[in-house]
């Protein structure tokens, strides 16, 4: 099946009764079960969905008699926010239409706050007209913020701070300052907000005044202070169950660390905590209209609330992020409504707004304690009679300063002329020491002109003995020349005569090396005639030995012939002698 | 079925809802967001439902949570606390609308890179802006102000997020077993 005709089918059933739905899925997908539960499933989600632009929900009869619904001016995660006609009263207001049933528990608290909020009249808080919180679809109706816009001719509706571009630093201050009212006067109710942020506060389109328009987590006397166990998240020793509440990008230190479920705005202790938690709200949208961020931003690691419990605001920077510097006075006011501390912060929001008027107008806040600064805001509040005083100062100051001036120049008059007689007398003294001087110039220049004579005479002389001592010089040198030559010869012979003798120390050396040589040679010739003689006289001896050995041995030889031929003569005598008969034994071996 | 049809479409839109200020419940609800975050549910999961003790692992957790705060903070009158925690029936509740509000946010990440599943046949006409427009209503943006980012009429932009939430609904039903299959 083609995506066009689901669509087209689902188109067609949507504006059909559930009953109906089951019945023409199966005659449109009869054979694929899935898209039919998808299509059902897509149907009963659409059933519930958002609120359409062109269809205004349903109120009841009564109301629909009083109030025609006529256009949605936004929708948000609990609630639609509609412009409407009241018939009864013949003009326009708002009303928000929430998207739950009545019944649940923070739906209830939210009519009941909203109601409490209905007792508030203040020109910087949206009044609440009505409200109805046991219908099926709950809504406040609440005036229209609104103004008629002469040039388009048409009302303009009223847009939330955090959309609107204030004009300038001082826009951003009177807004805080109509917020502040608006929750002093909620305060004197009784009623305290506890999430004050920019998208809280409504703007007016063409007087730009600010109001408070949301008090979904106000506290009120008419509040009943019961504590639900499933909204507690911690309990911290005697002071009881706490609750966190609040939007955490703005939430004050001490409400992200939970405040007691059981608050009473009638008990001065409870109340002080109430106010210290608005106060910082008013401090915290100052902050966020300033520096375009909110107070409290999440981390890498940790949530905004988290950041809140634990850390502590960045400062604010001495200049917004559009590079508008932001006035120190303004930031001791914001900074001081946001102290960590509560102690530490402005004790009611009337003080923050009086505060911030004073800065609009110019006046020392109980913050600018230095006698200049307060100086310096009284002329920017008064700049004619700032001016006429400094003209005055200046006026008196220059009349001084002319007196004072021709005073002086008298004095400097007189003492110019006592100067100047002073230098004609000078003068005369110069002029006779000029003259004396000149008649010492011409008797110089008479001395100079016969010394000049003197000179040239001098010259003269000078130019013959330079004459006579040229030619002595040259005769001289030439003398020297030759002595030089002479030296180089006599220099070169004693060089030549250094040289005989270092050959001759050389022979000398040479010969005596040889002497020693030839000496040690004679003597090893010595040493071995003696050994040679010593050799001979051994081998002379030797040869004795030899020549007596060999006599020795001839005479053995001797013996030995003789004793071998007395045994040849026996054997040839016993071979000549008959065998006798004898037992055959072996040859006798020698 | 139409119970759990029921069931479905208030989970999702409970889960698409922003809560520009918060309660101590959305309080407790970010922190058991953040548990899921640390991988204790997955190790959870695997355990028979008597054994999880899902209740003391989460207290275990956010004391660890409000210790660290004590430590790394920048002051110095974070005292300490005694936690007390919803019924374990309620913290379950929790702890699947974390896991479902988690299965959204990528549901409408894939949605804002023009990814559709495929399981899903009812068609979409334009699923990037659908996705961005899901994405702006799931921080809070009102649809004026996300009518006024995306340059559309605030008709548009009611059907886109109305598309994506039915979109998102009927994605959630598969999931669950209903209507899968082809």
């Amino acid at each position: 099946m083609s995506d066009a005709r689901v669509r087209e089918t689902l188109a067609k059933l949507s504006s059909r009764p559930p009953t109906e739905w089951v019945a023409k899925l199966e005659k449109e997908f009869p054979d694929d079960p899935a898209m039919r539960r998808q299509a059902l499933l897509w149907l009963h989600a659409d059933q519930h969905g958002i609120d359409d632009e062109s269809d205004p929900p349903s109120l009841g009869e009564p109301t629909q008699q009083r109030y025609e619904l006529a256009v949605r001016l936004d929708t948000g995660a609990t609630a639609s926010v509609w412009q409407a006609f009241d018939r009864k009263l013949g003009r326009n207001v708002a009303i928000k239409v929430f998207h739950d049933q009545g019944g649940s528990d923070a739906l209830e608290q939210v009519i009941a706050e909203a109601q409490a909020a209905s007792d508030v009249i203040s020109d910087h808080v949206v009044r609440v007209l009505d409200v109805h919180g046991d219908d099926a679809r709950p809504y406040i109706v609440m005036e229209l913020v609104g103004e008629h816009d002469p040039e388009r001719g048409e009302v303009v509706l009223g847009t939330a701070a955090s959309s609107c571009i204030p004009s300038d630093i001082d826009e951003v201050a009177r807004w805080v300052m109509h917020v502040a009212r608006g929750v002093h006067d909620a305060h004197l109710r009784n009623v305290f907000h506890r999430d004050l942020k920019p998208q809280n506060v409504l703007v007016t389109p063409i007087t730009r005044r600010a109001r408070i328009a949301d008090f979904g987590l106000a506290v009120s006397g008419a509040s009943e202070h019961v504590a639900h166990p499933a909204m507690t998240l911690v309990k911290r020793g005697p002071a009881g169950p706490v609750s966190v509440r609040g939007t955490p990008e703005y939430m004050a230190p001490e409400q992200a660390q939970g405040l007691p479920l059981a608050l009473d705005p009638r008990a001065s202790g409870d109340r002080a905590v109430l106010l210290a938690v608005d106060v910082w709200g008013l401090g915290a949208i100052a902050y966020d209209l300033l520096t375009g961020r909110p107070p409290w931003t999440a981390t890498d690691e940790l949530a905004p609330w988290e950041v809140a419990a634990s850390q502590r605001p960045a400062p604010i920077p001495a200049r917004a992020t559009n590079g508008v510097r932001i006035p120190a006075r303004l930031r001791r006011i914001v900074d001081k409504a946001m102290a960590t501390d509560p102690r530490a912060r402005y004790a009611t929001a009337a003080q923050v707004a009086n505060e911030l008027q004073a800065y609009l107008a110019k006046k020392p806040t109980t913050l600018d304690r230095s006698r200049t600064l307060r100086f310096g805001l009284w002329c920017q509040r008064n700049p004619q009679l700032a001016l006429t005083a400094l003209l005055a100062v200046v006026l008196t100051l220059f009349g001084l300063g002319t007196h004072a001036t021709v005073t002086r120049l008298r004095g400097e008059r007189n003492a110019l002329r006592e100067e100047v007689a002073a230098q004609t007398a000078e003068q005369q003294r110069l002029t006779s020491s000029v003259e004396q001087a000149r008649a010492d110039l011409a008797a110089t220049q008479l001395k100079l002109a016969s010394e000049r004579t003197s000179l040239a005479n001098l010259e003269t002389s000078i130019g013959d003995e330079r004459s006579t001592y040229t030619t002595l010089m040259e005769t001289k040198e030439k003398a020297l020349r030759d002595a030089n030559a002479a030296t180089r010869g006599l220099i070169d012979q004693l060089d030549a005569a250094k040289r005989d003798r270092e050959a001759a120390e050389q022979a000398r050396a040479t010969y005596e090396q040889l002497s020693s040589e030839t000496r040690r040679e004679a003597e090893r010739a010595a040493k071995d005639r003696d050994r040679v003689r010593n050799d001979r006289d051994t081998a002379r001896s030797e040869r004795d030995a030899a020549l007596a050995e060999r006599d020795a041995g001839a005479a053995e030889r001797e013996r030995l012939t003789a004793a071998l031929r007395l045994a040849q003569e026996e054997v040839a005598r016993l071979k000549a002698k008959p065998n006798p008969p004898v037992a055959r034994t072996g040859p006798a071996k020698k | 079925m139409a119970a759990q049809f029921e069931r479905i479409i208030r989970r999702v839109k409970h889960s698409m809802n922003y809560r520009g200020s918060y309660s101590t419940r959305d309080i407790l609800g970010s922190l058991v967001a953040r548990w899921l975050q640390s991988g204790e549910w997955g190790r959870l999961k695997e355990l028979p439902p008597s054994d999880r003790h899902i209740g003391e692992s989460v207290r275990r957790f956010i004391l660890d949570r409000m210790d660290q705060l004590r430590r790394r903070g920048e002051r110095a009158e974070l005292v300490e606390d005694h936690i007390v925690l919803p019924d374990e029936a309620t913290l379950t509740e929790m702890v699947e609308l974390a896991e479902l509000r988690t299965w959204i946010e990528a549901r409408i990440t894939d949605l804002e890179q023009g990814t559709v599943d495929r399981r899903v046949r009812i068609p979409m006409t334009n699923a990037r802006q659908v996705g961005q427009a899901l994405r702006l209503h799931l921080n809070g943006q009102t649809q004026r102000r996300i009518a006024t980012e995306l340059r559309l009429s605030l008709g548009a932009v009611n059907k886109r997020i109305l598309e994506g939430t039915n979109y998102l609904v009927v994605l959630q039903g598969v999931e669950s077993g209903l209507g899968g299959g082809s």
